[in-house]
């Protein structure tokens, strides 16, 4: 009998070892296990309380407690849509409907992990905006990788031709079909083990116990998330650790200053080229720039304020920094902003809309 | 593969039941082999293959010496010693020797601009090469018979427990018990399970815990408070002890399973009342190896009092480069060689002078964590900064990244691993209380543990 079971333990351990390594396997397990779900496998956990809440495994705790409530309304002058508007963008503006934004024929939104091709009408202005979270600034604009994400070809059939499954397999090992010695070393091997080993719902409440005992006791959140210092937010903690390209902590010097404002003119310059009438650059301030800013970098205004930068920006940081109460911006436990955070960037986007239409008018 | 990672969680599992399914030792150091192979390259692949050449090297230089005389046996013991040597030179040092003929040449005014390479570290380097020539040494000495077996050789240099941070194992030690077939023994599994157990404690609950402070204090040493920057250096004692020794437990504890009695490497060194004595209890494989390999074979302290002491600064000197291509680390052996030179101390206290020999522990470990600093330095203008703003006792900010309740936890901490340690350091639990204890220890390491990917502090020697 203990032979058998520890046979047993040899082959459901390799089973493991090897489903941990393999994308093909960790692909298969998650859609058997979660079907529908293709993405974000490796973090099954869910919280309506928000994406920092969730990740900290702090539900329980009241004060993190900030349901999603955003309101769309329709807004105000859209008597002639004559406006193709491109919005290449991040979770803060995914879920956004398409009818708030004014002045709108035609509106395409191409999400940071996707690739789409457009075919511009040149009947219309064509408008895009490059939207980015101030946490991938650095990361995304040190050269131009967009490029990749925004393709403006010939006239072809239209809509999203690739969805690029790059980020999920930055995830993954690529175990099979094409098998590498490296492969079997992934540095990802044991985000995958805890999913397979302890990504179960009965597993939830020891993991909210332990978030819940170490915030009472320590004031500490466990993992990526950081608490801000009055303790009423949660921060993904990579953005307040300085020298982490997603930090808004930290210095940052003027050569990469320098440097993405070079690469977002050599952007401006190719869409224009390609054929949009107008570019915009509109970076979301993180959490701990508005809610916390002691230690801020000043990255924000350094790009936007750059004598040398030729993109038009729609500066929703001096909106934030300038706006009443800027601690009813953001949700507590989440990366994002609530309701009257996106309802400042909608204005500001409208009111653009409105003078990009106010130019078809003239024409 | 770190050993407070749940991937070696279950190769362990895996390896051991696999290693105790086998019934012959051949098939066994086959697989520990296999093995010892796959957790060396889950850090960086190619690397085996430099593992791989200095374990071939070694081997026929070992046959080599063992079949000759006189000058040729000498001959091959140093060739062997100057290609493990090399390797170290090559991957560990080449860059800080060229960065240094840079500053030297620019401040002569002549510079010279002589290529770097780009390469990193091979994990455990310094261990597996000092493991590898302790092995052509005895056999040159005759003190160790030559390991004919090529599989068993390799063995002794990569066994996967000690393969990347020791201890540094002699051939007398480790070959004979790889050789011998021994059938599973409960009394050392549960041994071994107990001692790893203990090992993953200091590490994820005390080591991870303490480097929050550390961490922030050495990052933030201009503005923090002198209080604050004290609590940073003596949290940085106790965090590299619980790192490196909570590593030694866990290997030990892991050979420990599988029936290998591997060296201690720790003897509760912050109860050292001189710095001597410190090192007869820190890294004890390292202190002998130097002993063994440099310090006697320098004349020791048989040629007069001024030689020994040469020869002591010279160990502590090579002891500190051993430890990583930086100043710091070489001025922190340097300082360390000086006080054994110049403050030896006593090692025995009758009974009317114990109570005064209880009181050069503290005073011992307040000059040993000023030392630390050096090592956890990025230079030594930072380390000498940080120790001149512990005692201008100056004002500033207090916070050590942690709040007092955790201040106070990491306190108790301490003292519960001090207490063990000196009260019960056994590892064996019979019975039911092996269940308890192991029930007792996952839930703690579970709900105290910091889970921040911190590697080993001694992976990058």
């Amino acid at each position: 009998m203990k032979r058998l079971l520890a046979y047993a333990g040899i082959v459901i351990g390799l089973c493991i070892l090897v489903a941990a390594t393999s994308s093909q396997i960790t692909g298969d397990v998650h859609k058997l296990r979660a079907p529908g779900k293709e993405k974000e496998w490796w973090r099954e956990h869910y919280s309506a309380w928000g994406d920092l809440t969730a990740m900290a495994y702090l539900d329980n705790i009241v004060k993190f407690r900030e349901a999603r409530s955003f309101t769309y309304g329709q807004p105000a002058g859209t008597c002639k849509n004559n406006l193709d508007l491109y919005l290449y963008g991040d979770s803060y503006v995914t879920d956004i409907p398409p009818h708030v934004y004014s002045y709108v024929d035609s509106f395409h939104f191409i999400f940071r992990y996707q690739q789409q091709q457009c075919r511009l009408d040149t009947g219309k202005r064509n408008v895009l905006i490059i939207e980015v979270s101030e946490r991938f600034l650095r990361a995304k604009f040190s050269d131009t990788s967009l490029y990749e994400n925004i393709q403006v070809t010939q006239p072809i059939a239209g809509g999203i031709l690739t969805e690029s499954t790059a980020e999920n397999e930055q995830h993954y090992a690529s175990l099979l079909p094409s098998f590498k010695i490296a492969d079997l070393f992934n540095p990802y091997i044991n985000q995958n083990l805890e999913y397979h080993l302890f990504n179960y719902e009965f597993l939830t409440a020891p993991r909210l116990m332990k978030a819940g005992l170490n915030y009472r006791l320590f004031n500490r959140a466990s993992g990526d998330v950081a608490i801000s210092d009055d303790g009423q937010y949660l921060f993904l903690k990579r953005t307040v650790t300085p020298g982490h390209i997603y930090s808004c902590y930290g210095s940052i010097s003027a050569g990469e200053i320098n440097k993405i404002v070079a690469s977002l003119n050599t952007i401006y310059k190719h869409y224009r080229d390609a054929g949009f009438d107008e570019v915009y650059l509109s970076i979301i301030p993180v959490p701990a720039t508005i809610l916390q800013p002691a230690n801020y970098n000043r990255q924000i205004p350094a790009v936007q304020n750059h004598p040398a930068l030729q993109m038009p920006v729609l500066d929703l940081y001096t909106v934030y920094k300038n706006h009443s109460s800027p601690q009813e911006l953001y949700r507590a436990g989440d990366t994002h902003w609530n309701n009257n955070g996106m309802h400042e960037w909608l204005n500001l986007v409208n009111s653009t809309l409105r003078t990009e239409n106010s130019k078809i008018d003239r024409r | 593969m770190t050993f407070n990672s749940l991937q070696f969680l279950v190769f362990f599992m895996v390896v051991t039941l696999w290693f105790f399914q086998l019934k012959n030792q051949k098939a066994r150091i086959w697989l520990l082999l296999i093995a010892s192979c796959y957790f060396y390259m889950s850090f960086i692949p190619i690397y085996l293959l430099i593992l791989g050449g200095t374990i071939v090297i070694d081997y026929i230089a070992g046959m080599l010496i063992a079949r000759s005389e006189g000058s040729t046996r000498k001959g091959w013991l140093v060739l062997s010693l100057v290609a493990n040597i090399g390797v170290l030179a090559v991957f560990k040092y080449y860059n800080f020797f060229i960065d240094n003929i840079h500053t030297a040449t620019g401040i002569i005014g002549r510079p010279l601009d002589l290529p770097l390479l780009k390469i990193a570290l091979p994990i455990g380097l310094s261990f597996h090469t000092f493991q590898a020539m302790s092995y052509t040494i005895e056999v040159y000495r005759g003190r160790q018979p030559v390991e004919k077996n090529f599989v068993t050789y390799a063995l002794y240099v990569m066994f996967y427990p000690q393969l990347v941070a020791g201890p540094i194992e002699r051939p007398q030690n480790v070959l004979p018990q790889l050789k011998e077939f021994r059938p599973y023994n409960r009394d050392n599994v549960r041994e071994g399970i107990t001692r790893m157990l203990w090992g993953f404690f200091k590490k994820v609950v005390i080591a991870d815990r303490l480097a929050m402070v550390v961490d922030r204090t050495f990052a933030h040493t201009s503005e923090s408070s002198s209080l604050a920057l004290a609590i940073g250096a003596v949290f940085y004692s106790f965090q590299i002890y619980c790192d490196f020794s909570g590593y030694s437990d866990i290997a030990l504890g892991a050979a420990r399973v599988m029936n290998i009695q591997l060296m201690e490497n720790f003897n509760q060194p912050y109860l050292a009342r001189n710095i001597s004595q410190f090192w007869s209890r820190w890294h004890i494989s390292l202190s002998g190896w130097f002993r063994d390999y440099v310090y006697i074979p320098l004349g020791g302290n048989r040629k007069g009092e001024a030689r020994r002491k040469l020869n002591v600064f010279i160990v502590f000197m090579l002891s500190g480069l051993w430890h990583g291509a930086n100043w710091t680390f070489i001025v922190w052996g340097i300082l360390h060689g000086l006080s054994v030179i110049f403050f030896p101390g006593k090692d025995n206290f009758n009974a009317n002078k114990r109570l005064a020999g209880l009181l050069w522990i503290p005073v011992n470990f307040i000059l040993v964590t000023l030392l630390w600093v050096f090592f956890r330095s990025a230079n030594v203008a930072a380390a000498w900064g940080y120790i001149k703003s512990i005692f201008i006792l100056r004002g500033g900010s207090h916070y050590i990244g942690i709040n007092s309740v955790e201040f106070g936890f990491s306190l108790l901490l301490i003292a519960i691993m001090l207490w063990k340690e000196r009260v019960k350091p056994g590892h064996i639990i019979s019975g039911k209380s092996f269940y308890a204890y192991t029930i007792f220890m996952v839930l703690l390491c579970y709900y105290f543990g910091v889970f921040i990917e911190n590697q080993f502090i001694y992976f990058q020697f």
